[in-house]
């Protein structure tokens, strides 16, 4: 050795004689390096290429949450190295929130599927082998085709979840032959946008704070328009600083209430955004129908045109709608009627101050702003309205307002978002592939229809359930599907196939047990539902109930398109940022690979036209896509091209519309420029932004009822070329219960034989102030259940340890004990201990906890920090932290939704907490299935509590 | 033992190492394990026995297939994996961090690419164990002085390895159900750890080497072209 240090012999002598630790391993060397000489050709894909100081900035779309902002990733080497908001997008106009900004956090998290797994165990043990794609897709596309020879394309349900670029899976299983291709809302809100969706053809109402918007001049120029008018802003249930998809009304609303707005919180919690507004309004869990229909009847009796203090209506909505008398006299008719609860008439201030709890002049002083102080905007939202058993009713009393006071699509009013974004997808969605004609054998006889006829929803038990039933796949996946309407009324078929991707429907649609229970089910020795796949980014509960998990690339490595609810057209690219990381592949990609393997094995219906020879490049398929952006009426004021004629459809690029290079198709009423198109997009920022109007639904405009007015009445005849037709949202469902002569379920549960044409009320159901069915069971579960969004809902986000610190209002708090554990993992029978320590400090990681108020508590005899149970009547039962505070109304409890009990453990700390953290979906009675849509009334719940 | 020999040895070692963390097993693979005989004064000795306890005589589906899905627990997921097998991960907390783009611009120096064909981070175990087999013994590096890559192979394993290692394979080890995981926990760090000395002295001596001396005529090349 002293020769070695001191540099005196060759190396060649101190090798030959020292006996390396490697001797005796060439029979490894078979196995290689691995490794290959940049100079020589790779085969397959390149690998991660990391060139010293390159350093790129890319525009993309966010997906850390259901806003999808508009980004700017600078990526380094290859490596996202910052993420800042596009200030070309102005949806969120350059800004970005915490969770965008950690999303390279997600992206690059232990946590993310990497590669294609098959199940080895149960369902739910979290067994899996990891196999190749082909293995994978092989599993996967026999499956497919042994239930479409035996059971039809229709048993199998494409779930697309939240993310908003799910065309490539709705194309390929349309393509497939099912008609069963859905997506998150159902699970979501559906009750909050039945109003807009019936009177409008729309679907969520937004206050007008988008700002900037692009705007014509009177000189004829485009400019930005930065000028907040609104005057009152009043949110119901509805939070926009936590976690909701509109990221323009957090900072808009601030910027309304500096320029002299004022703004109305009713919540039964003091929420963020409660603590902007000029006043709270606690109201009881359940109740806002109560209290819009105080305010709608407040409005007709006090109405006085002639009194500059009281014209609270303005009669020029007759103009663009129709129906308001029939509507009126249906809601008026109520005034007579006598609550059986209270014993006041129905709409009256008294009335509505009983049920609501709040006092008899707080809303009589709220209808009274509301209808004076112009222009306004009445908005709910999903938590309250959108998850009770009655929501309906308070949208429809809700738009009803909006419109009838004149506030709807005028300079600082109220903007329906779905008329007036841009259409993104076209023949892209596959909708094409729903009037295929298919045949199916009925009582012995071959009956003709349409892939659309097949329709689990539409012509089975949900026919008004427009956005498809998640909450009430758990029955049937039990029990299968019978059609009840339609040309194929009387066919049954089993789900026997579930394809869910970017979705957690075991956590969050309805209740838990109720999903895990029909995912495990058995028939004989196999399961129920014969496939269950599951394709996300994260790995969350769902997830340990798939026989195969996919990695899909995540938001930062695949391409697509966004646009969540603008005020008028904004269209932005979700490009390729990074590569894709391990061997997760774009939705676009699995697609096509999975169309190719059904083909391969002679599916009828996958035709390569229609793939990989139609859109070879996944650009083609984007390109599609954008053909018919942005699509919509031209119509409003100021107009936004002045040289095209009014109501006609706008297509092409913002540039070649200003610059006339169009054609104009007068038989087909479009104004016709060049397509946009990926390309296009890169080339400017990745937006493409159209000029902005108001007063768009006058003279049939952006409004997409049959009528093209305001429709009051949803089911009603007209006369066209001496025939008396049918219209109205409510007449083709209407039709179908007529011909088949039976109501489904869920109208025979309310006594209805039908939709209603008009106006309609009923109650919510776990209410003892609102249904005296409930009343018995007040003493025992004292307390009602709402539960509030958090940073993380709708998101999985719990795995990024940075978010998991972030305090979300009293909610989601860092109330966590002290904790040393081995990291957990999936073992062979559940998860494991990993070995690996991880230590919490106290108070170190918010949780979920239950969120009561202090006088509740102290009765109770509880303190901050008991660990208590929840029940309900229904069995329903969790368990958490109590977190006692004044900034909830007595009588209600909240928990986080989606927060808690979550028994994954790819979301990290966040699972280690799953015994001391309330999940609300527990709770949930998984029979109070919302009448029309079918929506779980997640928060219809009574309550106690106890400590444990 | 001749250059030539040890040159061979190192770069099957670090292939095997490759091997074992390259997704999945095969029988080739558990075969070339039950052969494998380093001598009982081998320091990796009692973790190959581990290894080959756990194989029986006749390697069958069943065998192969019981070890895939427990590598799949420990090494690949879903979600996250018992043992992630990336330098990140241990070092960074995530999947991709400093240390990947450092292992990356490594890889890019000495002008090569991992041939998977799949895009995972240059820090995963089994690119790390590759390039280190690249770096001893393939064709292409013939041109460049050994000891700058025996240099570079050491400096490699300090930087890259030896910072995470043990405590990667302390949860391989603990999170193991059987005796082929964990022989192959001890015999990853023994092997690493056995070379990482072996290799340091003559590391020492090329980084102290006199480059005005015409006698030393391994030591040529200005290794700092190639370790920067």
């Amino acid at each position: 050795m002293t020769n070695i240090l001191t540099n005196k012999v060759s190396r060649r002598s101190f090798i030959q004689g020292s006996g390396a630790v490697a001797a005796g391993f060439a029979v490894g060397g078979v196995f290689g390096s691995g490794f290959i000489s940049r100079t020589s050709p790779l085969p397959g894909a390149a690998s991660l290429r990391v060139a010293a100081g390159e350093r790129t900035t890319v525009y993309t779309a966010c997906v850390m949450c259901p806003s999808e902002c508009g980004l700017a990733v600078d990526v380094e080497g290859g490596v996202v190295s910052a993420i800042y908001g596009n200030n070309f997008v102005p949806f969120n106009a350059g800004t970005v929130c915490a969770k965008g900004a950690s999303g390279a956090q997600f992206v690059y998290n232990a946590n993310r599927i990497k590669y294609p797994m098959l199940r080895v165990g149960d369902r739910g043990e979290g067994k899996f082998k990891r196999v190749s794609w082909d293995e994978a897709l092989d599993f996967i596309a026999e499956k497919l085709t042994a239930i479409k020879q035996q059971h039809g394309a229709e048993s199998v349900i494409m779930d697309a979840g939240d993310v908003t670029d799910r065309n490539p899976y709705w194309y390929t299983f349309r393509a497939f032959g099912t008609p069963n291709t859905v997506e998150h809302g159902s699970i979501c809100d559906t009750p909050r946008r039945h109003g807009a969706k019936l009177m409008f053809g729309g679907k969520r109402i937004e206050p007008d704070v988008m700002r900037p918007v692009l705007v014509r001049q009177p000189d004829g120029s485009l400019k930005n328009d930065y000028s907040y008018r609104n005057r009152l802003i009043i949110y119901a249930g509805w939070n926009p600083f936590t976690a909701t998809r509109i990221n323009y009304e957090s900072r808009g609303t601030v910027e309304a209430k500096l320029a002299g707005a004022k703004i109305v919180v009713i919540d039964p919690a003091f929420s963020n955004t409660a603590s902007k507004a000029d006043k709270w309004l606690p109201i009881r869990p359940g109740t806002d129908a109560d209290l819009f229909g105080a305010m709608l009847r407040f409005i007709l009796e006090n109405n006085n045109d002639d009194d500059p203090f009281s014209s609270y209506i303005d009669w020029s909505f007759l103009d663009y709608s129709q129906g308001w008398d029939e509507f009126e006299a249906a809601f008026t008719e109520w005034w007579s009627k006598t609550d059986p609860v209270n014993g006041l008439p129905y709409f009256s201030l008294d009335w509505a101050a009983q049920r609501t709890g709040l006092d008899a002049d707080d809303i009589a002083d709220l209808a009274h702003m509301f209808g004076s102080l112009k222009p306004a905007a009445l908005i709910w939202g999903m938590n309250g309205i959108g998850h009770h058993y009655n929501g309906y009713t308070a949208a429809i009393l809700g738009t009803a307002l909006n419109v009838i006071t004149g506030n709807m699509d005028v300079p600082g009013g109220a903007i329906d978002t779905e008329l007036v974004k841009s259409d993104k997808g076209g023949n892209a969605k596959g909708g094409q592939f729903l009037g295929r004609e298919i045949t199916r054998s009925i009582n012995g006889a071959d009956v003709p229809g349409s892939v659309e006829d097949l329709h689990m929803d539409a012509f089975g038990d949900w026919p008004a359930g427009w956005d498809d039933v998640v909450g009430d796949y758990p029955r049937r996946f039990k029990e299968g599907v019978k059609l009840r309407y339609g040309p194929l009324r009387g066919h049954k078929y089993p789900i026997k196939a579930f394809m869910i991707r970017t979705g957690n429907p075991v956590i969050t649609g309805s209740n838990p047990d109720a999903w895990k229970d029909a995912l495990t089910t058995k028939d004989g020795s196999d399961y129920a539902v014969d496939l269950v796949v599951y394709i996300d980014t994260p790995f969350l509960e769902t997830g340990l109930y798939a026989d195969v998990v996919l990695p899909e690339a995540s938001y930062l490595e695949r391409m697509s398109l966004s646009d969540i609810y603008p005020s008028h057209q904004v269209l932005y690219l979700r490009d390729f940022v990074i590569p894709k990381l391990y061997e997760s592949k774009t939705h676009y990609e699995i697609m096509w690979a999975l169309a190719r393997k059904l083909y391969d094995l002679g599916d009828p219906d996958i035709k390569p036209e229609d793939f990989w020879e139609a859109y070879p490049t996944e650009e083609d398929f984007w390109n599609e896509a954008l053909k018919k952006a942005p699509g919509r009426a031209h119509a409003g004021t100021p107009l936004p091209y002045p040289d095209y004629p009014v109501n006609y459809k706008l297509r092409g690029t913002p540039d070649s519309l200003e610059e006339g290079r169009v054609t104009i198709d007068d038989d087909k009423k479009v104004v016709q420029g060049e397509p946009v198109t990926v390309q296009w997009l890169r080339e400017h920022n990745g937006v493409a932004v159209w000029p902005m109007s108001w007063h768009r639904f006058n003279d049939g405009g952006v409004l997409k009822t049959d009528s093209k007015k305001v429709e009051f009445v949803w089911d009603y005849e007209v006369e066209k070329d001496g025939e008396i037709q049918r219209k109205g949202r409510y007449s083709k469902y209407n039709k179908r219960l007529e011909e088949a002569g039976e109501a489904p379920p869920s109208l025979q549960r309310l006594g209805w034989d039908k939709y209603p044409s008009t106006f309609f009320w009923f109650e919510t159901l776990w209410n003892p102030h609102t249904n005296p069915d409930y009343v018995q069971y007040a003493d025992e579960y004292p307390f009602q259940v709402i539960s509030g969004r958090i940073h993380h809902a709708m998101s999985g986000t719990q795995m990024v340890e940075y978010l998991g610190r972030i305090q979300a209002e009293d909610l989601w708090v860092p109330m966590n004990d002290e904790l040393r554990y081995d990291r957990m993992v999936m073992g062979n029978n559940g998860p494991e201990p990993s070995g690996e320590e991880i230590h919490i400090q106290k108070g170190a990681w918010s949780i979920g906890v239950i969120q009561m108020n202090t006088v509740d508590g102290r009765a109770l005899g509880l303190e901050t920090g008991d660990l208590v149970r929840v029940t309900t009547p229904t069995g329903g039962t969790t368990r958490g932290k109590v977190n006692l505070v004044e900034t909830i109304r007595p009588g209600v409890i909240r928990m986080p939704f989606g927060g808690g009990g979550r028994f994954s453990p790819g979301l990290g700390k966040t699972y280690e907490y799953r015994d001391v953290t309330p999940n609300v979906s527990s709770l949930v009675d998984p029979t109070a299935l919302s009448p029309i849509m079918g929506m779980p009334a997640y928060i219809d719940i009574m309550a106690k509590v106890e400590r444990v | 033992m001749t250059v030539e020999a040890v040159r061979t040895e190192r770069g099957a070692m670090y292939a095997m190492l490759r091997a074992f963390y390259d997704y999945p097993l095969t029988v080739d693979l558990l075969e070339a394990v039950q052969s494998l005989d380093l001598g009982d004064d081998s320091p990796l000795a009692p973790y190959l026995g581990e290894m080959q306890d756990r194989l029986p005589s006749n390697i069958t589906d069943d065998v192969l297939e019981d070890l895939n899905v427990e590598m799949t627990r420990l090494l690949e997921g879903p979600g996250q994996p018992a043992a992630p097998p990336s330098a990140s991960y241990y070092l960074h907390g995530s999947m991709v961090g400093p240390i990947t783009i450092q292992v990356a611009e490594t890889y890019r120096l000495w002008g090569v690419e991992a041939v998977s064909g799949i895009q995972t981070p240059p820090d995963h175990l089994a690119l790390l164990f590759g390039f280190l087999s690249f770096l001893a013994d393939d064709p292409a590096m013939v041109d460049i002085d050994e000891s700058c890559r025996m240099l570079a192979s050491r400096e490699f394993i300090r930087r890259y390895l030896m910072p995470w290692l043990e405590k990667f394979t302390k949860t391989l080890k603990n999170s193991a159900h059987g005796s082929f995981f964990s022989g192959l926990a001890g015999f990853t760090l023994a092997s690493v750890q056995a070379d990482y000395e072996w290799l340091t002295p003559i590391a020492d001596m090329a980084e102290t080497r006199d480059t005005n001396n015409d006698d030393d005529e391994y030591m040529r090349i200005d290794c700092d072209e190639v370790l920067k």
